[in-house]
């Protein structure tokens, strides 16, 4: 470990073993920096002892170790013997299996020595190097590559010290609730303490309770929305507990968690704004505009109006264009202002429309749970993109659903948003649901969407959502769902809902058209019968057989159990 | 039915069909509620439209903005009174 940049990496390193300071807390204890040394010698000779794999040409280990100090330790001890480090998302035996490197870390054998064995440090580390590769998710659920040097992530930790450093001293304690090994508590919890020799909490804090249970010191907390917005339930901290200051980044803080957060803190606490691409960009305190993080230089692409931004924590690759972000922005002398991500904006009528924005007024609507909204291509000749709103209604929306005309309905949801939002804004296209249509991963998808909207599928608030159980050219098996409180259990029976036959035929008939082209508008249907009863909540599988003569039988099935059946004839025979 | 009536349900069905509004049916839309803001809260794309469609079918010139348009538009009723007395087709 003679590298001098290493050294001074981590002020935990480079400092004297002696000097009283520790570089961790465990359970409460203090974890010394002569430990912390020891430790690390051990790694650095389990690490030499151990073949490495190869990414890009590089040596490199995956490492997956959930206990923050061990973490510390294994990183430190790789890049000191310039093994590049991919940080796998998980430990999945699959995730193992596609990376074919040495797994260090929770879960492998040689994890399980309570010594960190032996072995040799190496000299001429390059700095350049790809220190850190880490597996995001990205938008398309398929993991890509990120990859960061060791001058890259030096220097993200110091523009921290050089933003925050005058709310913190030497002693203040980091405590995270998010992953250290993501690019957002790598960076923020992990690095910066190291780089910055304080202290750091081995412990995540998982639930409010857990902050009841710091010890006595001062505290900078690296968290997220989800966590913070549960600080109201969290019990007080303990005597001698004083927060410095707190962070949040990952998803969009409500002003009124930053709010209540900053008050229950007592401590300023800066939103957030970056990517793993590209690192903190920019940070705020409650609504007021971002400012850009030091030697952040921020521009807008003059055609889209996106956000460019240069930044030292880019690639050198990246370094001289800037990186292009996917938000459109807004940048005065007062800062910078996000109006969204560049896929959620339209343009209509020259206006640029915001379809967060809308679905943010909707859901402040009384009858509104909340709501979707997607662009809709007009399918006339005037060719005006149209907006397209799927909601999901509150009990006062149900209630009047089920009293108005849908009309009416709608057009009062735009009267709602006409004081907040452009008339090109207002949505022209309703659908109410009990839940939004899932894909099979349980995300909500543009294309489930759009499919509410088609015009081959009347009334598709009225329909069940159909899962494809089986399917040829002559028999369809579809499980269906239906929303506990879809349109036609209402009234029918009050006090004890069933799904009127009339509808069963209804349903059948659809998907008899959808799957086998079948006009059952004039079709006729024959040899009916109800069985059973289809009660709210139920799961009915629907199954179509195309028949001889063109014919089209259908059977509600129920727990197995056949509970409505007939025969749908062309031309009404 | 009177032949006003008669004209102010036919632009009713006009406003629907050119302006493809859905789920809406004649008798929803009230003859005395403005075709802007609170009545059918139309846009000033739809009020492009609607002129564009008006002068292809009725024969009417009805330029995009002005103080007369707005008038004209102020109802179906006032833009039913407006086709009856200016029509050319």
């Amino acid at each position: 470990m003679s590298d001098p940049f290493l050294r001074n990496l981590t002020r935990h390193w480079a400092l004297p073993a002696d000097d009283g300071r520790p570089v961790a807390v465990r359970g409460g204890q203090p974890i010394g920096r002569a430990t912390f040394h020891l430790d690390l010698d051990a790694a650095c000779r389990t690490l030499a002892g151990i073949a490495p794999g190869e990414v890009g040409g590089r040596a490199s280990i995956a490492l997956f170790e959930l206990d923050a100090y061990r973490f510390a330790v294994w990183l430190l001890a790789a890049w000191s013997l310039g093994l590049s480090v991919v940080l796998p998302g998980d430990d999945l035996p699959a995730t193992r299996k596609a990376l074919a490197l040495p797994w260090i870390g929770r879960g492998n054998p040689a994890n399980a020595l309570t010594a960190w064995d032996a072995a040799a440090p190496a000299n001429d580390v390059d700095h350049g190097w790809p220190s850190v590769l880490l597996f995001t998710s990205g938008s398309t659920g398929k993991p890509t590559l990120v990859e960061k040097s060791l001058r890259q992530l030096r220097t993200e930790a110091e523009m921290f010290e050089q933003a925050f450093g005058g709310e913190l001293t030497v002693d203040t304690r980091f405590v995270t609730s998010v992953p250290h090994q993501h690019m957002y508590g790598l960076p923020f919890f992990m690095l910066w303490s190291l780089t910055g020799g304080h202290p750091f909490v081995v412990e995540k804090l998982r639930y409010p309770e857990d902050l009841g249970r710091l010890p006595p010191a001062d505290y900078v907390f690296i968290s997220a929305p989800t966590f913070l917005k549960h600080l109201a339930d969290a019990p007080a901290v303990g005597e001698g507990v004083r927060w410095r200051m707190a962070t949040s980044a990952g998803s969009p803080l409500a002003l009124d968690v930053a709010t209540s957060g900053a008050d229950w803190l007592h401590a300023p606490l800066y939103e957030i704004y970056g990517s793993t691409e590209t690192g903190a960009v920019a940070r705020r305190r409650g609504n007021t505009p971002w400012q850009a993080m030091p030697g952040v230089r921020l521009s807008l692409e003059e055609a889209s109006s996106r956000l460019l931004i240069h930044s030292p924590l880019l690639s050198e690759a990246e370094g001289e264009s800037g990186f292009l972000s996917g938000d459109v922005a807004r940048l005065d002398e007062r800062g910078l202002e996000l109006l969204g991500r560049a896929d959620r904006l339209v343009k209509i009528g020259e206006k640029r429309i915001s379809l967060t924005q809308i679905e943010q007024e909707l859901a402040c609507l009384p009858e509104v749970e909340s709501a979707r909204v997607i662009p809709l291509s007009h399918e006339r000749e005037s060719d005006r993109l149209i907006l397209g709103a799927v909601v999901v209604l509150g009990p006062q929306g149900r209630v009047r659903l089920g009293r108005e005309k849908k009309a009416h309905f709608d057009q009062s949801l735009r009267n709602g948003l006409r004081d907040r939002l452009d008339p090109l804004a207002l949505p022209r296209r309703w659908r109410y649901v009990a839940a939004f249509p899932c894909n099979e991963m349980g995300k909500i998808t543009r294309q489930e969407l759009e499919r509410l909207f088609v015009p081959t599928l009347p009334h598709a608030e009225r329909l069940p959502w159909p899962r494809e159980d089986g399917a040829d050219g002559e028999k369809v098996l579809l499980q269906l769902r239906m929303p506990r409180d879809l349109a036609w259990f209402e009234g029918h029976f009050p006090g004890f809902p069933l799904l009127p036959g009339v509808v069963q035929i209804d349903w059948a008939a659809h998907f008899a058209r959808l799957y086998f082209g079948f006009d059952a508008m004039a079709a006729g249907v024959s040899g009916l019968k109800f069985q059973g009863m289809i009660r709210p909540g139920d799961a009915p599988q629907l199954e179509l057989v195309l028949k001889p003569e063109g014919k089209v039988a259908f059977a509600f099935i129920l727990d197995g159990k056949v509970s409505s059946h007939g025969v749908f004839s062309p031309g009404g025979a | 039915m009177t032949k006003l009536d008669e004209l102010i349900h036919e632009i009713k069905v006009f406003i629907i069909e050119t302006l493809d509004l859905e789920d809406v049916s004649p008798e929803d839309i009230d003859a005395d509620a403005p075709l802007f803001g609170d009545g059918l809260g139309l846009d000033s794309i739809d009020s492009l439209e609607l002129g564009v469609g008006l002068q292809k079918r009725y024969g009417l010139k009805i330029s995009a903005e002005s103080e007369e348009t707005r008038q004209i538009f102020s109802s179906t009723r006032a833009l039913g009174e407006y086709v009856a007395a200016h029509r050319t087709v």
